[in-house]
């Protein structure tokens, strides 16, 4: 026979142990070995030693399942299809179902996660539309995360409140595990920010306010969210309303997925540092989560976004936020400003508890509805809140007092020709040359030109006024705007008196082109002196009037002992 | 697979710059965690407890490793973890209020055993170590290998049966199953050298 024939080689022992699947087929030393007893236990041998060989088998001999369970060869849920969700169920009793438990006929499924697959069901015994939510199988055979989840479901099914799903029935002797809840129509926020992008204030503030009551009503009941983002936030189609879910399942979940592969407890973005660092948490942890929510229904995207889970946990413990109204100017500031206090990195910056920033954004909500009859509320700001609006006020002033340099240049130049203008003619009054006149034609024209100047300080001025920041700007906005008008108004009337006066006693001296010229330019710049002085007053005291009424955020800072230092009324006070 | 619970994992990787020890973090764990696990439960605790149990050893390491970072000479991180691993489990599973009472009233003898409890806690941690180690490369031939080469080393080494007779049911020769088995061995081995090497 042809093995015979070969020799027993060692080497090609050794290739055929170091050889891939599929090139081993058809290699002509398999027959050898077939027959070759030696090269049998040679390459046992070759392989490992015999206590390796025997260490390999005893382990996996006595892979007993409880312990072999733990932590290996579990399912990642990394996406549900139906007919995995269908292993889950037991047959349904109408074709057109996907599955059954229980009483509940399960129609679809509605949505997937770590936790475990949700389905819109209908419970045939009260004939109505239901949620269930089935414990993933993975979770399941785990005695402590299905204690867990029970626990956690029944604390949840304790919160009562308008803003949280409620919790009908907990299924935890049944296999699998599941729980019921109330079916929510119109899906979740993620859904709609995802669709619509960023929102309007006002329902911003609408949802963040139910948002808020939902998590006071379950800090209330000591039950912590932990998981606030916005696909865990549930509008109800039709009525405005939005409904808190998943409570505390969260803390199941990390129970548990501690198997799972990778780090990925969900999403971390809208985690709070104190989340990300592992630390013991509380209700505030919600609020910063919360206020994360908030960022991204203003501008659309989670305030702390990287390209690894890394980096966005890097963010959220170590960098501010980034401005929501460099990224949306339709935010008012006072809603930034509550939003960056949510976000405060330290949680005893932040708000004290749920409860206090529903009630403060329930006033925020009618002021913007009725701005007239309700004034804004104060919102008390810690330090580094502060020292960030202060910064973009510095900015906002920065840029006004570039303007309001230019237009005191402008004035002083403008004074200063006046003043020579002035001189000249009356020391030439007796001796009047044309050299005077034109002097004075000169004044004439720069306190033309100075009433522009008394434009932009009137713009300045406005421009303050409307950005609703705040008294301290008028106070230095108005005399930039009135004082241009003023000196241009005494420029120009001085200028048409004189020159008139040297008009009559030049007489004919000067010619006809030459009398009609300063004319001209007299009547001209005393009529737009006119206009433009008077204008700029009316417009400054109307706004003057009107003023007080709009939004404008009182801003409170915060020294770092957690007193007030100052109770100033505007922030620029303080910068 | 990673058995520390996502925050104690998150708050090392804001400390670990290095992503290299956080590879170490996410082996040593995949490796501990059944370790500790299985020495809890053979010390008679509850299965709920000693999941508690792995989770604070992990937690107790995690915390220890700003020391680590702190060394001037730092050597291995996953050496360093694996020996302070050893300590956190044994102190917590002599200290008295973790240490098992005994399933059916064999508290006293268990008293008896405290004086030679630490040393056999320590062995009992190598051995389930090395066993773990085993079974890790195990599981990683078993998915890299096509199933016919697995069960080749499965059915003879593990289900005792004959070369012939695995050779019927798999539907091959018997020297597939002399060579297959003796490949997935090699492949085993390889594995177990490699990281016993890095220790």
């Amino acid at each position: 026979m042809n093995s015979n024939i070969m020799q027993c080689d060692d080497q090609r022992l050794k290739r055929l142990l170091a050889a891939d699947d599929h090139d081993i087929g058809h290699d002509p030393w398999m027959e050898h070995v077939e027959h070759c007893s030696q090269c049998q236990s040679r390459l046992r041998e070759l392989a490992a030693d015999d206590d390796q060989w025997r260490k390999a088998a005893a382990v996996l001999a006595c892979d007993d399942e409880a312990v072999s369970s733990f932590g290996r060869g579990q399912e990642t849920s990394a996406s549900w299809n139906e007919a995995m969700a269908r292993q889950l169920l037991q047959p349904p009793s109408h074709p057109e179902m996907l599955g059954r438990l229980g009483r509940y006929e399960m129609e679809r499924m509605i949505g997937s996660g770590g936790m475990g697959i949700v389905f819109k069901a209908f419970d045939t015994e009260l004939n109505r539309v239901v949620a269930v939510k089935v414990l993933a199988p993975y979770l399941a055979t785990r005695g402590s995360a299905r204690k867990r989840f029970a626990r956690e479901a029944r604390a949840a099914a304790g919160v009562r409140d308008d803003h949280v799903v409620p919790i009908f029935n907990v299924e935890s002797v049944h296999e699998p595990l599941f729980l019921v809840m109330q079916y929510v129509a119109g899906g979740s926020l993620q859904e709609k920010l995802d669709r619509d992008g960023p929102l309007e204030v006002a329902e911003v503030l609408r949802i963040g306010l139910q948002t808020a009551k939902g998590l006071a009503a379950a800090h209330s009941q000591g039950l912590i969210h932990r998981d606030v983002k916005p696909s865990n936030i549930l509008l109800d189609e039709g009525i405005e309303r939005a409904l808190l879910t998943d409570f505390g399942l969260a803390r199941a979940e990390d129970d548990a997925c501690l198997t799972r592969s990778g780090f990925h407890p969900g999403t971390p973005h809208y985690m709070s540092p104190e989340q990300v660092r592992g630390e013991a948490i509380d209700g505030r942890s919600d609020l910063f989560s919360l206020g994360c929510v908030l960022h991204a229904l203003c501008t659309g995207h989670s305030p702390f976004r990287a390209d690894t889970s890394y980096a966005v946990m890097r963010r959220i413990t170590d960098e501010a936020p980034r401005s929501i109204r460099e990224l949306n100017s339709n935010i008012p500031q006072w809603l930034e400003a509550i939003v960056m206090k949510l976000l405060s990195k330290s949680r005893d910056d932040r708000f004290d508890s749920a409860e206090q920033v529903a009630e403060l954004l329930v006033k925020c909500l009618s002021h913007l509805t009725t701005p007239f009859t309700n004034p804004l509320p104060r919102i008390t700001l810690g330090p580094s809140c502060v020292k960030r609006c202060v910064d973009t006020m510095n900015d906002k002033q920065n840029s006004m007092k570039r303007t309001n340099a230019a237009a005191v240049i402008y004035l002083a130049v403008g004074f200063a020709v006046f003043i020579a203008s002035f001189v000249v003619a009356s020391s030439s009054s007796r001796n009047i040359t044309i050299v005077s006149w034109y002097w004075d034609s000169l004044g004439s024209l720069y306190g033309t030109l100075i009433y522009f100047s008394g434009l932009m300080g009137l713009y300045v001025a406005c421009r303050n006024l409307w950005n609703s920041n705040g008294s301290t700007e008028i106070v230095t906005a108005i005399p930039v705007a009135v004082l241009p008008a003023v000196f241009g108004l005494i420029g120009s009337v001085h200028g048409y008196i004189s020159v008139h006066h040297s008009i009559s006693e030049l007489g004919a001296s000067i010619d006809q082109t030459q009398m009609s010229f300063a004319h001209v330019t007299v009547l001209t710049s005393l009529l737009v002196g006119l206009c433009f002085s008077i204008v700029p007053l009316i417009v400054i005291a109307i706004a003057a009037l009107v003023r007080p009424k709009l939004p404008r955020a009182v801003v409170q800072p915060i020294g770092h002992d957690g007193s007030p230092t100052t109770t100033a009324p505007g922030l620029a006070s303080d910068g | 697979m990673p058995q520390s619970s996502p925050e104690t994992r998150a708050s090392l990787i804001l400390r670990l710059r290095n992503a290299d020890d956080l590879a170490a973090w996410d082996e040593f764990t995949g490796l501990y965690g059944p370790v500790v696990y299985r020495v809890a439960r053979k010390r008679g605790l509850q299965a709920a407890d000693a999941e508690n149990l792995v989770q604070e050893v992990l937690l107790a390491v995690a915390q220890s490793v700003s020391r680590w970072i702190e060394r001037d000479n730092r050597g291995s991180f996953h050496a360093w973890l694996l020996r302070i691993a050893h300590n956190e489990v044994v102190d917590t599973l002599t200290r008295p209020s973790t240490r098992s009472l005994g399933q059916d009233g064999e508290r006293g003898q268990k008293l008896l055993d405290a004086v030679s409890v630490h040393g056999d806690i320590s062995s009992m941690i190598e051995h389930e170590c090395e066993r773990e180690l085993f079974r890790w490369a195990a599981d990683r031939v078993q998915q890299t290998v096509a199933p016919q080469t697995w069960q080749a080393f499965w059915l003879t080494e593990v289900n005792g049966q004959t070369v012939r007779q695995a050779a019927e049911t798999i539907g091959t020769t018997s020297g597939q199953i002399y060579v297959n088995r003796s490949r997935v061995m090699a492949r085993i081995k390889e594995l177990v050298n490699e990281r016993e090497a890095r220790k």
